[in-house]
């Protein structure tokens, strides 16, 4: 609780100070997105509201099957979101709450999986999916998120699921439910807030994933939007790339996880209270 | 007895869906059908115009002439190499592929590439009557014997004059018979300060890495490497003065703005903004059509002695030696290789080069200029370490030169060292 | 329609059938160990952690011993690999001067971003815990720039940070501090890397502390109010507690993360080799030269490096790192 006057009035400060740094990205997208590809590269973020040119938006789309490629985009991640946020979250609660002779071993192995920068694993991760012969398919997107997704879900989860006290779930061991029962029925709901943060973490990764679409999809009726944004970026005839068309493609792409950011974040605020567990 | 009835309704459940399931599965399978028949990919790289562009012109005309065969196009928007090298490596090359000249050599001695010496030799296709090509840029196709490709397009540099600010000046355009001093000349007459803040702000010239000092180079008489491509010549006389005048034009005469002031405007973005009087680009590029301006397109200056060259890039397209079906192959890539010659321009073909005018009119009124500057023009003579040469050719030497660091001596001196150790 | 069968139907279907399978594989499990009279945890604990397990042998497992096997080899992606014993580590450290221009570089930025960051997300959320006015405007305004893809973040840096007229040092320049020259001086390349980090550290990492803040008992906060604790005391000795296991996690994903920066340091040219990162060290080499064993054997170095790091950092947290049900 803020009780003085001075602390709120600080706080409303540093806010709006803040909050200028982290608009600018946005507002400087927004801008250049309504410039004409001649200005689309100088600085002056300055436009006349005479020159607005929303038509941007319109001839970005048009440019490309854009409505295939979101369709593609949401397809994907949607589905890798269900999967990683289950996988994930089930196996962090086993590392978070089981003892099993190797835990600590498995754990420090899950945590180096993810110092490989992903530039060297990329062959050999190709080959096996050449292998199963799914190239060329949204699969290799898909169907790893079943098996716990990236190792910093599973990582964040457990120690989320460290911090919460026992008793509730010592309460239903004792009374005989499944593990998957405590965590289906306990674990999930007292973990809200952080299903709700993996929820739209990994939506944003899967969202703006570039290297994986790249490689895995040939096909050009399966890209996603984040492939298509960087057909802008190519030069022709010594042309300036779609700077201007880019950013509008990049604002259009940042607005729906903004919204679904916005209404989720109310759900924090109703997030985890433990008062009831420890009357 | 909680978990086991839990878990037993629960099997029930899963088995059936996954019964429910794998016969979707099935089905779906089933219908997948394979392309019958020939089947032919080429990768291509382009932005979202060029795609367009390829589509109706190039694969549209491709088609046509081959009914029966199924072409994909794989579309690559960026990462052309990682992605190139990915199928590769995964035994799944595309059977044609774009592929500058720079990396034909690398590609070549790792056995990626088709040697279509023997398919070219007998065939009287036009598209492969090797006299047609200008020989300066089929040179770097060849490898160690074999020729492993063919380009589809040369851009020779040109010079690109903003007429209006010569006017502005009072200066000439160029003649056809300038060299260095004549270029700097006019390029300090085009350097005016309007507003008399101190700093200029028009500018004669821009560059900023490119053109390539290696251009410059060739002009004064000199080269980088040797003909055999075993020695660096990077501390020749003519090499270093070359270099030194480049970065001179920045730093000593002034008619090139301070690579600060490009970060901030952009590069093109300056001439087509009307601030530069000069621009060297390549043949093909949109500059003269920039509306509002009125650009004239010159040859670029003769060295001091008089030398001409200009830079020509230029990319090509190969076939993979692990290509399946070569006859299919080849005859796709000739039609590709035709059609893409008779969409993107300058072609690296006489032939075509002539008719330049019918094939681009919109380049019609620099058709003369560009045709004479195909006949000095030069690549870069690559080797197959090329990608670790630009790199330290460039952090090492352009960089700190362009920036005033070090004079070119001293730089060459180091990367010379650097250089030579790529060529054991 | 076929077509769309093709394209989503079969991906769905596999999606479906690999999730009923891997369920059934944990279930598996169990039954399996608790006949060979496996204790109910332990069964249960492996059960629970078999979809990363398979996880880890199916699409880990490979890939990750491909690339150490890789780091003994000349490979050039394009030609079979050929064994060249140790020649790639003793490169490494004899023969590279650009391994430790990249080590040193890729440290720096770690060792002043990954401290900035957490602070700076911390507080960011904790500014944005209070009950302000509009807080879901301005957690939204917060987490924005961490929506957008790296390159445009990267685009956006390079023209803000431009030494002339660039949005940045104008406003220096206006409140009367010098202007450095960012991405085109060598020594304030890292601290521009790092300044660009902050914004993304914020985004994401706060929403995590978000969630952890809001999963401190509001009674703990009350009854150190009525025994007299004021606002340092408790964030000291109530706050931080609790969520320590997060901050753990941000202190060792930071390290992990901020050693392999990549797509930011891809997309600016800086000056020589001043920004010359680990990561973009190992994308040279390995898809640009050609040289994939040699990359492999930089990407095992990082690997060794980073595990060090995280293993002192983990040993070092056990008595400082609270743990509500420590086991």
């Amino acid at each position: 609780m803020i009780r003085s006057v001075t602390a709120k009035g600080v706080i409303y400060l540093l806010l709006a100070v803040g909050a200028v740094f982290f608009l600018v990205p946005f507002v400087w997208m927004l801008v250049t997105s309504l410039k004409g590809p001649e200005q689309a590269y100088q600085l002056t973020l300055g436009l006349k509201p005479s020159e607005l040119r929303w038509q941007n938006y319109r001839d970005a789309w048009a440019a490309l099957p854009f409505t295939r490629f979101l369709f593609n985009t949401l397809f994907i991640t949607v589905t890798a979101t269900v999967g990683q946020v289950f996988s994930a979250t089930l196996v962090a609660y086993g590392f978070a709450r089981f003892r099993f002779p190797g835990r600590r071993v498995l754990f420090v192995i899950l945590l180096s999986t993810m110092m490989i920068p992903s530039v060297v694993t990329l062959v050999p991760t190709f080959l096996l999916w050449r292998w199963v012969g799914l190239i060329d398919t949204f699969d290799p997107l898909m169907l790893g998120s079943w098996f716990g997704g990236n190792a910093f879900f599973i990582f964040l989860a457990r120690q989320f699921f460290m911090g919460i006290p026992v008793e509730l779930e010592e309460a239903a061991r004792l009374e005989g439910a499944s593990a998957v029962r405590v965590y289906w029925h306990i674990m999930l709901p007292l973990a809200k807030p952080l299903m709700l943060a993996m929820v739209l973490i990994a939506f944003v990764a899967q969202w703006n994933d570039f290297l994986g679409p790249l490689v895995f999809l040939n096909d050009f009726d399966k890209y996603t939007m984040t492939l298509g944004l960087r057909f802008f970026e190519g030069s022709f005839m010594g042309e300036a790339p779609k700077w201007h068309w880019m950013m509008a493609m990049t604002t259009l792409m940042a607005l729906p996880v903004l919204l679904i950011f916005f209404f989720a974040q109310r759900r924090f605020v109703e997030g985890v209270s433990l008062t009831g567990m420890k009357g | 007895m909680l978990r086991v009835r839990a878990l037993g309704i629960s099997i029930g459940g899963v088995v059936f869906s996954i019964a429910f399931v794998a016969a979707v599965a099935v089905c779906l399978s089933g219908c997948r059908r394979q392309p019958a028949g020939p089947r032919v990919t080429i990768a291509v790289w382009g932005g979202a115009e060029e795609i367009d562009q390829f589509r109706s012109r190039v694969l549209a005309s491709v088609r046509r002439q081959m009914p029966n065969v199924s072409i994909e196009v794989i579309y690559i928007p960026r990462d052309y190499h990682v992605k190139l090298a990915t199928l590769m490596a995964a035994g799944q090359p595309p059977d044609l592929f774009y592929l500058s000249d720079e990396y034909v050599p690398q590609y070549a001695e790792l056995g990626a590439l088709l040697d279509l010496t023997r398919w070219i030799e007998g065939d009287d296709d036009p598209a492969v009557d090797l006299s047609d090509y200008y020989p300066s840029i089929v040179s770097n196709y060849r490898w160690e014997g074999g020729l492993y490709g063919l380009p589809w397009i040369a851009q020779p540099v040109v010079l690109f004059c903003n007429e209006q600010l010569f006017t502005e000046a009072g200066v000439e355009l160029p003649d056809g018979q300038w060299r260095w001093a004549e270029f700097v000349e006019a390029g300090k007459r085009l350097t005016r300060d309007l507003d008399g803040d101190g700093l200029p702000d028009r500018w004669g010239f821009v560059i900023n890495g490119w053109p390539p000092f290696e251009m410059f180079v060739w002009q004064n008489g000199g080269d980088t490497l040797s003909a055999d491509g075993k020695h660096v010549r990077l501390l020749d006389p003519k090499c270093v003065g070359a270099a030194q005048f480049y970065a001179d034009l920045i730093g000593e005469y002034q008619i090139a703005p301070p690579l600060d002031v490009v970060t901030e405007q952009g590069f093109s973005e300056l001439f087509r903004a009307g601030k530069v009087a000069m621009f060297m680009g390549g043949a093909a590029d949109e500059l003269d059509s920039v509306p509002g301006l009125k650009v004239s397109v010159r040859e670029v200056p003769a060295g001091a002695d008089g030398s001409r060259a200009t830079f020509v890039w230029n990319a090509g397209l190969c076939i993979s030696r692990g290509t399946a079906d070569k006859e299919l192959a080849y005859r796709t890539w000739k039609l590709f290789l035709d059609a893409i010659q008779h969409w993107k321009i300058p072609a690296p073909r006489r032939s075509l080069a002539a008719r330049l005018e019918t094939i681009e009119p919109r380049k019609a009124r620099a058709a003369e200029v560009i045709r004479t500057s195909m006949t000095y023009m030069r690549p870069f003579r690559v080797i197959a370490r090329q990608r670790q040469w630009d790199t330290i050719m460039a952090e090492e030497f352009e960089e700190p030169l362009l920036r005033g660091a070090a004079d070119a001596r001293t730089l060459a001196r180091q990367a010379s060292t650097e250089l030579q150790m790529l060529l054991r | 329609m076929h077509r769309n069968l093709e394209l989503y139907g079969a991906p769905l279907a596999r999606f479906i059938v690999v999730g009923v399978v891997v369920a059934l594989c944990c279930w598996g499990v169990y039954r399996l160990l608790r006949r060979f009279r496996v204790g109910d945890e332990a069964a249960s604990g492996y059960a629970l952690i078999t979809p990363w397990l398979l996880g880890l042998l199916i699409f880990a497992a490979y890939p990750i011993l491909f690339s150490l096997v890789l780091s003994f080899t000349r490979y050039s992606v394009l030609q079979p690999p050929e064994f060249v014993g140790l020649e790639n580590y003793r490169r490494i450290f004899t023969a590279d001067p650009n391994f430790r221009v990249a080590m040193k570089v890729t440290f720096a930025f770690a060792a002043l971003s990954v401290p900035l960051g957490m602070v700076a997300s911390l507080l960011t959320a904790m500014l944005l815990n209070t009950n302000v006015r509009l807080v879901g405007v301005w957690r939204t305004i917060y987490y924005m720039p961490s929506v957008l893809p790296a390159v445009s973040t990267a685009l956006l840096w390079r023209w803000l940070l431009v030494p002339r007229g660039g949005l940045v040092n104008k406003l220096l320049g206006g409140l009367g501090l010098p202007e450095p020259g960012w991405f085109n001086d060598p020594q304030w390349v890292i601290p521009a890397f790092v300044l660009m980090s902050l914004q993304g550290a914020a985004g994401n990492n706060m929403v995590i502390f978000l969630a952890a803040l809001k999963g401190v008992p509001a009674q703990l906060h009350e009854a150190a109010h009525i025994d007299g604790a004021g606002w340092w005391a408790r964030f000291r000795h109530v706050t931080i507690p609790q969520i320590s296991p997060v901050i753990l996690y941000h202190l060792i994903m930071g390290i992990i993360g901020s050693m392999q920066v990549f797509t930011q340091p891809m997309f600016i040219r800086t000056p020589g080799r001043s920004g010359l990162f680990y990561s973009v060290h190992i994308y040279r080499t390995g898809w640009e030269y050609l040289q994939m064993g040699y990359a492999c054997a930089l990407a095992w170095v990082l690997l060794i490096v980073i595990l060090i790091l995280t293993c002192l950092v983990l040993r070092g947290s056990r008595s400082l790192v609270y743990y509500e049900a420590a086991k």
